[in-house]
């Protein structure tokens, strides 16, 4: 999951790397474990054109209020929902204390929905 | 006549922007001066609240030394006196217009009294605790008008020996907006979707600042609060802190503990702010917010600490000053008892009734800027 994830203390050139080898538009800032918050591309245009500073904190510029699934309280409706509703790229799997357990990816969501209307 | 509004944090914005809304209506010149937290990232940047609400920042002076701790807080505010100077030389206002009780509203005190420029002080002579209690005071010293929220803060500014006519009843100026707008504050549904979050249930809104002279209460107090809500099935809202010393401590434990219940916002519109106060199960924390504006919504507040000691309050207001789980466990209770609903419903806000900034602008207007105002004499 290393791929998905930037630290809380990393710069905007770090998240644009991890974009680039993830390929998802998005990442997951995470600080011990715990997932503090979401940053896409949008939210690094936004921080250039707006505030242009390449050198923002990562806890500014990020969406703290972001979409995840429960870890073990979750079926594929609430999958569904929140890639058909939110038009995310990942959904991350979180336990009660915002660890992370797992990531969906939108292309493993249509995979799975794909094979699934097949049969 | 020139007037200039010198404010550095959104909370001021609240008491600052219906003056502004009059002054603009009786198409008084005036000028604004924002700095510190409204100009920063990592607070918010409030500034755009001003600009999204209609009004031209004249002046932008940054000034906060990144630590906040209380080293760079005293250095930051060195720095705004040495801009706000220039500030007040640039554009010689007849009269500068400070609220509240924070350092740069201190800062920005000092620099109009050496000036040897009027200024009105608004939300004066209250009590607050720690060095904001002191701050408030100290401006009150400086102060050529005194606009007083109600008879305590008047009665107080009388004892601490300022000149009667100096002082003006005329209630909080931040009560107006909420008062003209209290209906449309009921609405939650367009701002949970606004928002993109889920409310199906009473929540809690939580506005927790640092308390200055203990920073190694953050903790203990972060306890208390995440046990007590680890107790109940409330969704919580917090409102990250100002950029006082600490702050970074408090959003350091809250980013540690937070869970999915959490929401975290850095800043808020004021209306966004004022419709989840509205329709919030209570407020948590130690915010004057808690003391001043959930009255008027009747919305129970859960004070905490000692940073709003001594303030006036109304009867919705529990105060917790150890929030220990089990203390607020207790006044959960309280909020939840038949008698303190009962007594909810007749509360009264003792910090004004909505027309404070009409009363504010006329009084500018009709104060002679002369010796008498400008030559202090201090009665005790």
């Amino acid at each position: 999951m290393k791929k998905y994830t930037v630290n809380i203390n990393d710069n905007i050139n770090t998240v644009v790397e991890k974009i680039l080898i993830n390929g998802q538009r998005t990442v997951l800032v995470v600080e011990k474990e715990k997932t503090l918050g979401v940053i896409s591309e949008g939210d690094i245009l936004k921080s250039l054109v707006y505030k242009k500073n390449f050198n923002a904190n990562l806890n500014s510029i990020m969406n703290k209020n972001f979409k995840f699934l429960k870890y073990k309280n979750f079926d594929d409706k609430d999958v569904e929902k929140i890639f058909t509703s939110h038009l995310c790229q990942i959904v991350p799997v979180l336990d009660k204390n915002l660890k992370l357990k797992e990531i969906i990816t939108l292309e493993q969501f249509l995979k799975r929905k794909f094979k699934t209307n097949q049969k | 006549m020139r007037l200039l509004f010198i404010t550095g944090s959104r909370g001021e914005w609240g008491y600052i922007s219906p003056i502004l809304k009059e002054c603009k209506r009786k198409k008084i010149k005036f000028f604004l001066c924002a700095n510190n937290m409204h100009l920063l990232d990592s607070f918010g940047l409030s500034s755009n609240e001003i600009l999204n609400d209609g009004f031209k920042i004249d002046e932008s002076v940054y000034c906060a030394l990144d630590g906040y701790n209380s080293h760079t807080t005293v250095k930051s505010l060195g720095v705004l006196m040495q801009s706000l100077s220039d500030v007040v030389h640039r554009l010689k206002p007849n009269w500068i217009i400070l609220a509240g009780d924070r350092s740069e509203t201190m800062a920005a005190a000092l620099v109009s009294a050496y000036s040897n420029i009027p200024f009105a002080h608004i939300q004066a002579g209250e009590l607050s605790g720690q060095i904001d209690g002191q701050a408030r005071h100290a401006i009150g010293k400086f102060a050529h008008l005194h606009f007083a929220s109600n008879k305590d803060a008047e009665n107080r500014l009388l004892k601490l020996g300022e000149q009667k006519f100096r002082i003006k009843t005329v209630g909080a100026p931040q009560l107006d907006q909420i008062i003209e707008n209290k209906k449309k504050y009921k609405l939650l549904k367009p701002l949970t979707k606004k928002l993109d979050i889920q409310l199906k249930h009473k929540y809690a809104l939580i506005v927790y600042h640092p308390p200055q002279e203990k920073i190694e209460s953050i903790q203990k107090h972060f306890d208390g609060i995440f046990g007590f809500l680890s107790n109940t099935n409330l969704k919580r809202i917090w409102i990250s802190p100002n950029n006082d010393s600490g702050s970074t401590i408090v959003k350091s434990e809250l980013n540690k503990r937070r869970t999915h219940n959490d929401y975290i916002y850095d800043n808020l519109s004021r209306s966004d702010y004022l419709t989840l106060l509205c329709n919030a199960k209570f407020i948590l924390g130690n915010s004057s917010s808690g003391i001043l504006e959930s009255p008027t919504f009747k919305t129970p507040s859960i004070n905490i600490g000692l940073r709003q000691n001594g303030r006036i309050r109304a009867r919705n207001v529990i105060d917790v000053v150890n929030p220990s789980k089990e203390n607020l466990i207790k006044a959960l209770k309280k909020i939840e008892s038949p008698s303190f609903k009962k007594n909810l419903v007749k509360v009264v806000n003792p910090y004004g009734n909505g027309d404070s900034s009409k009363k504010i602008v006329k009084i500018l207007l009709n104060t002679k800027i002369d010796d008498n105002l400008l030559f202090k004499k201090l009665t005790y």
